[in-house]
């Protein structure tokens, strides 16, 4: 069953996990489809990540990106996902708070490239497996 | 791309990962006076699991202690770690993202970014202390993915002079 006949629906499993320390001035986007083409995974999940950023670059509903200076941004909270692009290239779409230093909480998708590693990067990802794919 | 350079030598591989085939996976439902972080050192290793990524899904706290990214007036660090922010509860805990290993042989670590609310409605985020967010009543519910045959092991780093967590495989 590939979930064909509900339209969005994607049926599959979970694969591989992988635990990754990312060390810093390494964009978090970039670092994640690095990791994911060097281990031949098309289809990923974000698991957990922690750590924090030099700066943040985030990219809001409107389209626009807004960037929160640091250092020492701490990354409060990620979802996203690794998938392929139109033209079969890895892409991962990241979305998250991160934390300044009074504590408020920014929030948007992170920019491939705009987004360094401050001090390290704490991530877990696990491959998805669609069938069908 | 602001770059930073940190106080102590570059290690040349930036990027560190273990792999592990899929392993468990299970909801924990943390009940009250439970410590959040804590919580998971004997839960974890009752089940013989060395690393796993945590993902909270919402609970109350009677109080919360974190803190947050600065300066670091000294030199020895770029940036390092505030004074602890304290307040009482009730806390209503968001989300948050963890990662769990292990310190040394005997000794397990919680690291815990999270978003949470204070009494008064103001939304706050930051790395929470351990032994300082007791779980209230009704709880706090929390996903659980094991890391399988690698782990995170605090290590220290002579880059950034940080203990920081890094992936290991697990003998």
């Amino acid at each position: 069953m590939t979930g064909g006949d509900q339209p969005g629906v994607t049926v599959g499993k979970f694969a591989r996990v992988l635990s990754v320390r990312v060390r810093p001035n390494i964009d978090l986007i970039e670092s994640v489809e690095k990791i994911c083409a060097d281990h031949g995974i098309r289809h990923a999940e974000v698991r957990s990540a922690v750590g924090s950023l030099t700066d943040a670059t985030l990219r809001l509903p409107s389209g626009e990106q807004r960037t929160i200076i640091g250092p020492g941004l701490e990354i409060a909270l990620t979802s996203g996902r690794v998938a392929p692009d139109d033209v079969g290239a890895i892409q991962a779409r990241v979305y998250g708070l991160v934390s300044d230093s009074a504590g408020h909480p920014h929030g948007g998708e992170f920019v491939r490239g705009a987004n360094p590693v401050f001090v390290t990067l704490e991530l877990v990802l696990q491959e998805w497996l669609p069938e069908g794919a | 791309m602001r770059l930073l350079r940190h106080p102590g030598p570059a290690a040349q591989q930036r990027i560190l990962v273990e792999p592990s085939a899929a392993a468990a996976e299970f909801a924990v439902e943390l009940e009250a006076g439970a410590d959040l972080l804590g919580a998971f050192d004997d839960i974890l290793a009752a089940r013989g699991i060395e690393g796993a990524a945590i993902r909270f899904a919402g609970g109350i706290l009677d109080r919360i202690g974190f803190v947050t990214g600065v300066p670091d007036a000294t030199g020895y660090r770029i940036a390092t770690h505030s004074a602890p922010t304290r307040t009482g509860g009730p806390v209503m805990l968001l989300a948050g993202s963890a990662i769990f290993g292990r310190v040394d042989p005997k000794t397990f670590r919680t690291h815990c970014h999270a978003v949470f609310v204070l009494p008064g409605g103001e939304v706050r985020s930051g790395h929470l202390l351990g032994g300082e967010c007791p779980v209230a009543i009704p709880g706090a519910r929390a996903f659980v993915t094991s890391t399988g045959t690698s782990h995170f092991q605090v290590a220290f780093d002579s880059e950034t002079n940080f203990a920081l967590f890094e992936p290991r495989r697990t003998p």
